[in-house]
């Protein structure tokens, strides 16, 4: 793993599931925790609301969307033990945010 | 104007194209209606269109596809079938590459309900057949 061109660990949202046609992880820029854009060549960490999270280079930018080569060794996963009761049967909203509490 | 030959070969390989109704349709993670909530804008950000993304190819079960390349990362998984979710009003697509990646298609507007049905069309989650170490080196 290469040193970070800029100090700083910018973290975004990511779905694990989105992947490109390069098997690169995709997200939205929408889901940044921080108004810094991450630039080509930097190191972020993508992380789910379930307490995964991974590593990865930032390999492409268009707009909002970023493609992202992950280093699966640096993966983590909470383990977290979940109830059954997925469905949210509440009024939600999907907004650029922290780490979201999961029905436990 | 198309002749009738040429429309036929694109008809069968739509054919060949279009999921079976039985084909298992698999997510990592806990896939909440949140969590589909925010994967279908970020799709939308990229493509204009609301989507899911899944795995998802006729014949294979949730386990073979957890093993694709990638591999599954998640520590759990959840699953559906293709049929299901048609009976449900959302379409499941292939969308490849990566291999088995697909698609289920969401109205053009979608609305908090849509997440909620299709997470609670998901099993109970299972455990990823595929070992952390196999993973950590996908």
């Amino acid at each position: 793993m290469t040193a970070n061109p800029i100090q700083r660990e910018l973290w975004i949202w990511a779905d694990f599931n989105s992947r490109d046609e390069k098997s690169r992880i995709t997200t939205s820029l929408r889901f940044a925790e921080s108004p810094a854009r991450p630039v080509e060549g930097e190191w972020i960490v993508l992380h789910d609301d379930e307490g995964n999270s991974v590593k990865g280079v930032v390999e492409e930018i268009h707009d909002l969307i970023i493609h992202v080569r992950p280093e699966m060794a640096t993966w983590t996963s909470a383990d977290l033990v979940i109830g059954s009761h997925f469905a949210i049967d509440r009024p939600f909203r999907a907004s650029p945010q922290g780490n979201r509490r999961i029905n436990a | 104007m198309r002749n009738d030959a040429n429309s036929d070969r694109e008809s069968d390989d739509k054919e060949e194209a279009r999921l079976p109704d039985e084909a298992v349709v698999m997510r990592g993670g806990l896939s909440t209606a949140e969590t589909l909530h925010k994967n279908s804008l970020a799709h939308y950000d990229e493509f204009a269109v609301f989507a899911i993304s899944v795995r998802s190819i006729g014949g294979l079960t949730a386990d073979d596809l957890a093993r694709m390349d990638p591999p599954l990362a998640h520590p759990r998984f959840r699953e559906t079938t293709v049929g299901e979710l048609r009976v449900a009003g959302y379409d499941v697509i292939p969308d490849e590459p990566p291999p088995a990646h697909a698609l289920i298609m969401l109205p053009q507007l979608p609305a908090d309900d849509d997440y909620i049905k299709i997470s609670a069309l998901l099993s109970d989650p299972r455990e990823n057949p595929v070992s952390r170490k196999e993973r950590n080196d996908g």
